[in-house]
């Protein structure tokens, strides 16, 4: 399997302008595509709904409905996700391959039976006002998203971007085409049952596409061979949780939110800025996958090498040093890029407020937003060189840093009033950015010393 | 094994990888010095590799004057000391370094002065702050960068390591030590360096009686080591030794150094060693030469004619390299070819190298002597004896080996390689070659003088009972169990009163 990292190569092999936009813009599409295509798949069925009168506030149910069963999903599987991503790059390493369907399997197995255990108590207990349909459509989706997001880990440790960007435009595709007809006729149920199966389909065909390049065995690897690395688990529990806590204490809080749909509410106030702004990250996620999978890996692969085959203490160093470089410069690109992007949506933040037909009130909000994804992007890069260099009680550190900061940043901000609003979000992202740049820093300058004698 | 605790012992044995894990001649001499002195109490630490290199050989049960026993495992990899955070860890490495430069002097011949020297404690640095410490890393790359001629840093970091890891463990064995009255060591190496660090800790004499040359045995195995990554240099100048390699021997060799220095006693067990003693840095007023002995009454049952014996022949030993048994089935090979059906036994136990075990049964499936070569494994020594018509010594290196004394005991002659004391032990101390020999020496690492040997003396059957006659006197005369314990008494009850 060649790496997107190859592709990438490829593409630039042409030494081109239009090449360097086309790698770029692929590494965006591919970086960004699912979940890109979630958003924009559930935008464009309420636009497209609005047309038709009636449907104005199922639509709108339907969107907080998926906004609630993607997060809660997400920070569910939070836990597995760079466990087994972890996992599986060791197997992968030891060409352990026959035993890749039973890992997933097993993956599958861990997510979606406690998942499904959670959707009924939680029904049970909190959704006893709600419509029975609904209920059952709400509890099949969550265990359907549990699924989905298992395999698009491991399309992504496989680094089968495309294969995912594939799977996710045919899936959304027929989330909006059945979505409209089946919305106009049933309403809210409707819309969640095109979601349902898409979501179906998508896992069939994630299922079927990472099968396919791992035919195997029902057999368990070598024991030995691999270990799982439990604070892996916490780093994916917390980033999670980190991600969508200022979103809840937006929900649940009395005076920015209100009740959409049995015990789910929303805070258009604070919703539409952010998710507008988890758009303009796509720019610097394409820089981020391009100089990740290029450079900074070329980089580490030789600093490795160097140490592995034998290499003189001098050679080493250059190693360190050509490492040091990638990841400074991988880092610049991607603040410089999204820098610029901020700056461009602050200069724009009005006409594009207009164009998309929200007011004029959630400017403030996303201009704070747009700083503040742009951090978590910048913090995203940072865990993953950690990942890289298998430090990982720093991974932990900087994710926990971030969900308590952004807990009580939050919070703080509710309490000061609508003109801080979003900031505790930029706040928690700013402190725990600039103290993992400190420690990234700190850490390669003596990635010698750590990786001989820090790490077992 | 169990831990046998006491607070006190008479004379307590450091041994390092033999009795009672490894069988062979070491360790059966180690048995036979406790069991010949009832009357003083022993105590046992045993210093071994990895604890799994000894599961799979039964030990031999301790004898019932030992009051004290003890076990560590110097690269055992399971218990490694938690990490510490690097701020804790603050190092004088100007000490260290002075104590390398002291340790580099010693190696060229200068005294090392054990006492205020550090060694005891390892210089205060725990086994944590030595693999974790930042100022120990940092004296690392100091230290590499001084070598001019850079091995791979990793090989170097990982060789450095192994070399200081086993410190820890006998500094662990050092404090927990019982008193004793006297510390004996069959070998310098690690049980000789623990030897003189306990002796020169509790004031008492050390004694160390070596039955091979430890120094030398270590620089087989290390320029033997297929582990150490070196590049193949076009035009390599004659003699240069890998860095790594050199490093190792340096270690042992200071370790040598140190025991002999500290020892009151050094004993050998034959006087072509002394010059390798000397060089290794002992000194000429304490080495004595006391022979094995054996208890040749057990073997006279054995003794018979060469018409009442099979046509076979044993090589008596363990399955290693330092054996050669590949000379041995090679020369085996030749007898074949020459039409004879003389089998080739090799007795002794496998389990040691099974690497090297696989090996020679490659070889003997490869020459097809599957009929004539047999590994017997371990078995009764007299029945062996009583059977064959020759002993076999394929041996690159030797002391004063016990399976040659038994051998003549039961008035078997023997074959050997030119090794250790074996010219001595088949030609007698007389100088004039074959006047009384008791078999024939070979060079070593030759079958096709190790086969024409053996066909002489086959074929012979008068020179076979001239040299079966010579040998069972020479044993008789000279290397009796009584006469070594008699020596060895004098040198207890001398030690003792001191």
């Amino acid at each position: 399997m060649a790496g997107i990292g190859f592709e990438l190569r490829r593409i630039l092999q042409r030494k081109s302008y239009l090449a360097m936009a086309e790698a770029y813009g692929y590494a965006g599409l591919v970086s960004s595509g699912p979940w890109l295509l979630s958003i924009f798949g559930i935008l464009l069925l309420g636009f497209l709904a609005v047309g038709a009168p009636p449907a104005h506030g199922p639509i709108i149910q339907f969107q907080v409905s998926v906004t609630y069963l993607i997060s809660v999903s997400l920070i569910f599987t939070g836990p597995l996700q760079l466990l087994f991503t972890r996992y599986i790059a060791d197997m992968l390493f030891a060409r352990q391959t026959r035993s890749v369907v039973t890992i997933l399997l097993t993956m599958l197995v861990v997510a979606t039976l406690p998942g499904a255990l959670f959707a009924a108590a939680v029904l049970f207990f909190f959704f006893g006002g709600t419509p029975t349909l609904y209920q059952i459509l709400m509890g099949v989706a969550f265990v359907e998203l549990c699924g989905v997001w298992v395999l698009t880990i491991m399309g992504t440790s496989l680094k089968d971007y495309k294969a995912l960007v594939i799977g996710y435009l045919l899936a959304y595709t027929l989330v909006v085409g059945l979505g409209l007809p089946l919305g106009r006729q049933y309403g809210l149920d409707g819309y969640l049952l095109a979601f349902t199966i898409g979501q179906l389909v998508l896992l069939l065909g994630l299922g079927i596409l990472v099968m396919r390049q791992f035919p195997g065995f029902l057999q368990w690897p070598e024991r030995q061979a691999n270990r799982l690395f439990w604070s892996l688990s916490l780093v994916g529990a917390a980033f999670n949780l980190a991600v969508w806590v200022d979103k809840f204490w937006f929900w649940f809080y009395p005076s920015t939110s209100a009740a959409v749909i049995g015990p789910l509410r929303a805070s258009p106030i604070y919703d539409v800025p952010i998710f507008l702004s988890y758009l303009l990250i796509v720019p610097g996620l394409a820089v981020f996958l391009f100089r990740l999978e290029t450079d900074f890996v070329e980089a580490y692969d030789a600093y490795n090498r160097a140490i592995v085959e034998g290499g003189t203490y001098g050679e080493l160093r250059s190693a360190k040093l050509g490492m040091i470089l990638a990841t400074r410069a991988g880092l610049w690109d991607i603040a410089k890029t999204q820098g610029i992007t901020v700056l461009l949506a602050f200069a724009f933040t009005q006409p594009l407020l207009a164009l998309l037909g929200y007011s004029e009130s959630y400017a403030r909000i996303f201009q704070f937003d747009v700083i503040g994804v742009s951090l978590q992007l910048l913090l995203m890069s940072l865990l993953n060189v950690y990942f890289y260099l298998d430090l990982r009680g720093r991974s932990v550190l900087l994710a926990m840093i971030f969900l308590l900061g952004n807990f009580f940043f939050t919070w703080v901000t509710l309490l000061l009033g609508p003109f801080f609003y979003g900031l505790g979000f930029l706040g928690a992202l700013f402190v725990a950015d600039v103290l993992g740049l400190y420690l990234l820093a700190r850490d390669l300058r003596r990635i010698d010393y750590l990786t001989f004698v820090r790490v077992r | 094994m169990d831990r046998k605790e006491a607070n006190s012992t008479d004379i307590l044995l450091l041994l390092e990888g033999t009795f009672p894990y490894v069988r062979g001649g070491v360790s059966s001499w180690v048995k036979r010095i406790i069991e010949g002195f009832p009357e003083y109490l022993f105590g046992i630490i045993f210093l071994g590799s990895a604890k799994t290199d000894y599961g799979r050989s039964q030990p031999y049960a301790l004898p019932e004057n030992v009051n004290y026993f003890a076990e560590y495992f110097l690269y055992d990899e399971g218990n490694q000391p938690p990490a510490v955070s690097p701020g804790k860890l603050r190092l004088d490495v100007e000490q260290l370094h002075h104590a390398h430069v002291q340790m580099r002097a010693c190696l060229q011949g200068e005294v090392c002065p054990l006492e205020n020297y550090g060694l005891a404690e390892n210089f205060g640095v725990s086994h944590a702050e030595f693999l974790h410490s930042p100022a120990i890393w940092d004296y690392f790359l100091q230290r590499y960068a001084e070598i001019p001629d850079q091995p791979p840093f990793v090989d170097y970091f990982w060789t450095i390591r192994g070399m200081h890891t086993p410190l820890w463990y006998l500094q662990s064995a050092l404090q927990a030590a019982p008193q004793a009255k006297i510390f004996l060591s069959p070998s310098t190496g690690y049980a000789g360096y623990l030897g003189a660090l306990l002796a020169a800790r509790q004031n008492r004499p050390l004694i160390i009686s070596e039955h091979g040359i430890y120094t030398k045995e270590r620089r087989i195995d290390l320029l033997m080591a297929r582990w150490i990554q070196e590049d193949e240099e076009f035009l390599r100048r004659p003699g240069q030794i890998h860095y790594l390699r050199q490093l190792w021997i340096h270690f042992f060799e200071f370790l040598g150094r140190l025991a002999y220095q500290q020892a009151r006693h050094i004993v050998n067990l034959y006087t072509g060693v002394i010059p390798l003693q000397l060089a290794g840095g002992a000194p000429q007023e304490k080495l004595r030469t006391i022979p094995n002995g054996i208890g040749v009454e057990t073997l006279v049952p054995a003794r018979r004619p060469f018409s009442e014996r099979q046509d076979v022949i044993a090589l008596i030993g363990r399955v290693v390299p330092i054996k050669d048994i590949k000379t041995f089935i090679r020369a085996a090979a030749l007898l074949r070819q020459q039409g004879r059906a003389t089998q080739c036994w090799v007795v002794g136990p496998t389990e040691e190298d099974e690497e090297y075990f696989a090996e020679c049964q490659v070889l003997v499936a490869h020459l097809g002597l599957q009929e004539s070569v047999r590994f017997l494994g371990f078995r009764s020594v007299v029945e062996v004896l009583a059977a064959v018509r020759l002993t076999i010594l394929s041996s690159i290196s030797e002391g004063l080996p016990l399976s040659v004394l038994e051998s003549f005991a039961a008035g078997v002659p023997v074959v050997s390689t030119d090794v250790g004391s074996c010219r001595q032990l088949l030609y007698g101390d007389t100088s004039a070659e074959g006047e009384r020999p008791a078999g024939i020496i070979v060079p070593i690492a030759d079958p096709k003088a190790l086969a024409s040997a053996i066909i002489a003396l086959l074929d012979d059957e008068e020179r076979w009972d001239r040299c079966s006659q010579n040998a069972i006197a020479r044993v008789e005369s000279q290397y009796r169990e009584e006469q070594m314990f008699g020596q060895y008494r004098q040198l207890f009850t001398q030690a003792l009163t001191e």
